[in-house]
């Protein structure tokens, strides 16, 4: 399930001499950088499936057994 | 009839056809009578000579009660008091004496009770590791020793020097420049520097695989999280299960000491779905890559360790290497080898780990040991 972007998360920090843990929320320009990071991934993440379905369609039902073989290795087909 | 003595104190029973001769036959008498009353006060030195059998005298320079227990022309004394003696451990009685006997030893504070044939401390002792006592040690005999803080216990062989066997269970808390001298084989320390413990195997210590930090599992959604206060180990791994909050494969990074500049290197083998593949960092970065983290199917982890090397060297860089794979579907995985190093030199002290986009869900895991 996507990242509330309503919530923010928090840095844990485990002190390994005594063994506290602190949570810290991020701050305010860490939030607007996570969430920057979280719209890129999520567009790097459907181009990615985008360019793949763009393969799977070139590749289907391709008279090459060579590219038939291809595209099931690289698991387009 | 003739005069005859007493049996016991010799007081004059005169002739019944005697003329009474008040100085003999009464005075004198009474005068005996009256030197033996109760315990006769005497010294341990001059005790009555006039004495018979039973009778006590008390010893007014040893404060001690003794008794006849012969005859009144062979006496023999013996102490009747559980008061103990105060002696020295070379000074301790060797007469007059009976089982159940005390003594104070005056030099080693020490308590020692007479066992009808010999004496023997009845108490632990407190003493140094070259001052452990020679004599009056008897099996089971407890010494607790100053220096060393260790408690010992003798097994009664000969020499007594070494009957002495380590009893106590408690790790020693010591550094690791200042090891307890004197080890014996399965003594068990614990060095505060390094937060390692270690077991002496007869010749060295051994040191095992410890964690030096509680595993964390997360509890809610994580950005990141650091391990701080790090111990002076040789060698750290770091351990991971993980999930991310958002579907789609990003890049488990790590950095150490809070460094968020380029100052990494990594590189790394790669399958991706069965495609085997390589990159590296090509150039100075911000992090080291290592491992794969995505959150696309539910209950899909990734986990993944790396060995830190070179943690508390002062002349050259951290290095760091190890195995990762994470499945995100039936058919999409990623499994791999990572590697890594980090351009300062240690001791170092803290490891952060972050997923390049998005946070760590909760039920991620990770842990932390250290070896030396």
């Amino acid at each position: 399930m996507p990242e509330d972007t309503d919530q923010r998360p928090v840095h844990v920090v485990v002190d390994c001499t005594s063994g506290q843990v602190t949570h810290t929320p991020l701050t305010d320009d860490e939030w607007e950088e996570h969430k920057r990071a979280m719209a890129e991934h999520a567009d790097r993440v459907q181009s990615e499936q985008q360019e793949r379905q763009r393969l799977a369609n070139l590749v289907a039902g391709h008279p090459d057994p060579l590219v038939q073989e291809l595209a099931k290795r690289l698991g387009l087909g | 009839m003739a005069d005859s003595l007493t049996p016991n104190i010799g007081a004059l029973i005169a002739d019944p056809s005697d003329v009474v001769q008040y100085s003999n036959h009464i005075g004198n008498n009474y005068t005996l009578f009256d030197s033996l009353m109760g315990a006769v006060d005497c010294l341990s030195t001059a005790r009555p000579t006039v004495t018979y059998k039973g009778q006590i005298v008390y010893e007014r320079d040893s404060k001690r009660y003794a008794q006849n227990i012969a005859s009144s022309a062979a006496p023999s004394w013996v102490y009747m008091s559980h008061a103990a003696l105060s002696v020295t451990s070379s000074t301790r009685p060797t007469s007059g004496l009976s089982a159940g006997g005390l003594a104070y030893e005056t030099d080693t504070n020490g308590l020692v009770k007479y066992t009808g044939s010999a004496w023997n401390y009845a108490a632990p002792l407190a003493v140094t590791s070259s001052t452990r006592p020679t004599t009056a040690v008897s099996s089971g005999m407890l010494i607790y020793e100053t220096d060393t803080k260790r408690l010992l216990a003798s097994n009664g062989s000969s020499p007594v020097s070494a009957s002495w066997e380590q009893k106590a269970y408690a790790n020693f808390v010591t550094t690791s420049s200042a090891h307890p001298a004197s080890p014996f084989q399965g003594l068990e320390i614990y060095e505060t520097d390094s937060s390692m413990s270690a077991v002496y195997s007869g010749s060295a210590y051994q040191y095992g695989v410890q964690q030096v930090a509680p595993t964390q599992i997360l509890g809610t959604t994580v950005a990141s999280i650091t391990f701080t206060g790090i111990p002076a180990v040789t060698r750290l791994i770091l351990s991971w299960r993980v999930r991310q909050s958002a579907s789609g494969a990003t890049d488990l990074l790590m950095q150490i000491d809070g460094n968020t500049g380029n100052n990494y290197l990594w590189a790394k083998v790669e399958a991706n779905a069965g495609t085997a593949g390589g990159s590296h960092a090509g150039a100075a970065t911000s992090s080291i890559k290592i491992g794969v983290v995505d959150g696309n199917t539910a209950s899909y982890f990734g986990s993944g360790y790396q060995v830190l090397d070179g943690w508390a060297n002062a002349t050259g860089f951290m290095t760091t290497t190890g195995p990762y794979s994470n499945f995100s579907t039936t058919t999409a995985d990623w499994s791999g080898n990572a590697s890594g190093q980090y351009s300062g030199t240690g001791p170092h002290n803290s490891i952060k780990i972050f997923p390049l986009a998005n946070s760590f869900v909760a039920g991620s895991q990770f842990s932390l040991h250290g070896m030396m």
